[in-house]
């Protein structure tokens, strides 16, 4: 059994400002879409700029280039023995609760509504690998170094969420109409993880972890549009855990049984078909007004 | 409501082409305005032209039908009453000016009635914006997520 020595694995956490970045949660919007983003590994380019059809799977890829921040663990192994090494995968695996998610967009005048977007499948449990390579955050080649007895793992990420800027408002009082255009007023919404550093047996499947840290992301947006330009009120917020926990990560139940059965909902294959669903007319999740919620403020939009 | 034999009419102050039926009296083709039968009326009768201090359904469908042509400012009161006041007087005279929506036959300026050219011409530019927005996809999916790290 090759073993973690003790006391040997050495943390750069993302909140250190690892390449002398720091992840800032902010929201792009162009004349078509609006992005929620970590500003570095954000491609504005990427963002489509008409409004024609509708965002399929895999637009925001264009959009976010690369992980906003990164952290890395070393750590030192009882054996130099590459057989017996390679008996064993290490890495980091990622569980991901996404909580609270509101989305509202609103008319340029009371008299032509509001709507919001909060979905059934809010606070759910996530194991945020990919098919390609589960549970590691990150393909064989970008997870994992191995020098002799030393052990260097990499992780990273960057959430993000992409959605239209305008869209109609379908309230019965407007009798099916397509002309009700509400625009983007409001985005929150709220993720938290949990990244572990992990030793795999490929032989039993036992996954052991090594030591983890926890992180929160809030995106927090309002927007309001004077002459029609949009101006925004960010009060997002991104949090690390100073530093890693060594050993026990202390897991909640949910959490427990995605690590320890290495599955559960991938986040990246479920998600964004969930959130389109979401957005859609018809959906269960969108209520629509045919006035102003009460948290629209008075001067949201005035136009060009 | 007819919807058939589609063609292209120009009104007094139209820059393009815009669909309306070749019968002889106008019908509302906007889904926002052609559902109203009293608008319907209006589209096709004298009697039933919408003045100052009516109330109703239809008041509000043209007020909002205002809102979206021209981002009218209507008072509060006449949005929760639905009734024709004065600053849905003030919104429907300056839509008129503004297209030069005049009966010639007895008028030189326009006034702040609601007939049939008014609201034949509110409802093509509803009816246009129906269609823009159809045509970029309203109501269908318009978002996408990612936790993206490679």
């Amino acid at each position: 059994m090759v073993a973690v020595v003790a006391g040997s694995i050495k943390f750069t956490m993302p909140d250190a400002g690892l390449e002398g970045r720091k992840p800032r949660p902010d929201l792009f919007i162009n004349s078509s879409h609006v992005v929620c983003h970590l500003s570095h590994g954000f491609n504005a380019g990427g963002v489509p700029s008409n409004e024609f059809g509708s965002v399929n799977d895999g637009s925001i890829d264009r959009a976010i280039s690369e992980a906003a921040w990164r952290a890395k663990a070393e750590f030192r192994l009882d054996t130099k023995d590459k057989a017996e090494i390679a008996k064993f995968e290490f890495g980091f695996i990622q569980i991901m609760f996404d909580g609270q998610f509101l989305m509202q967009y609103a008319g340029a005048k009371p008299l032509l509504g509001s709507l919001a977007i909060q979905p059934d499948f809010q606070n759910t449990f996530y194991l945020d690998s990919n098919p390609a390579h589960t549970p590691w955050t990150l393909p064989p080649a970008d997870r994992e170094i191995l020098i002799d007895d030393r052990v260097i793992c990499f992780t990273g990420d960057h959430p993000a969420f992409m959605a239209k800027r305008r869209t109609e408002n379908f309230h019965p009082s407007f009798a099916k109409s397509a002309a009700i255009d509400n625009h983007v007023q409001l985005i929150n919404h709220s993720m938290h993880f949990i990244t572990v550093l992990a030793q795999f047996e490929k032989a039993t499947f036992k996954v052991q972890p090594l030591a983890s840290f926890r992180w929160q992301l809030k995106y927090q947006f309002e927007v309001k549009y004077v002459k029609g330009a949009p101006i925004i009120r960010n009060a997002s917020s991104i949090k690390f855990d100073p530093q890693a926990k060594i050993g026990d990560p202390g897991f909640n139940g949910d959490e427990k049984k995605i690590f320890e059965s290495r599955s559960g909902l991938f986040f990246n294959t479920v998600a964004p078909g969930r959130y389109r669903a979401a957005l859609q007319k018809g959906s269960s999740a969108r209520t629509e007004s045919d006035t102003w919620f009460l948290n629209v403020p008075k001067d949201f939009f005035t136009a060009k | 409501m007819i919807c058939g034999g589609l063609t292209g009419r120009r009104l007094a102050h139209d820059t393009q082409f815009l669909p309306v039926a070749l019968e002889a009296d106008p019908v509302l083709v906007s889904k926002l305005l052609s559902g109203d039968p009293r608008l319907l009326k209006c589209a096709v009768e004298d009697a039933s032209h919408v003045t100052e201090g009516q109330k109703g359904p239809f008041v509000r469908l043209i007020q909002l039908a205002l809102t979206i042509t021209d981002d009218a400012n209507i008072a509060g009161g006449e949005l929760t009453s639905s009734s024709y006041g004065p600053s849905t007087k003030a919104a429907v005279l300056a839509y008129k000016t503004k297209r030069r929506i005049i009966n010639f036959s007895y008028q030189t300026q326009p006034d702040a009635i609601v007939g049939k050219m008014t609201i034949t011409s509110l409802d093509l530019e509803v009816a246009a914006r129906e269609r823009r927005n159809e045509a970029m996809g309203a109501g269908r999916p318009g978002a996408d997520i990612t936790t993206k790290r490679d």
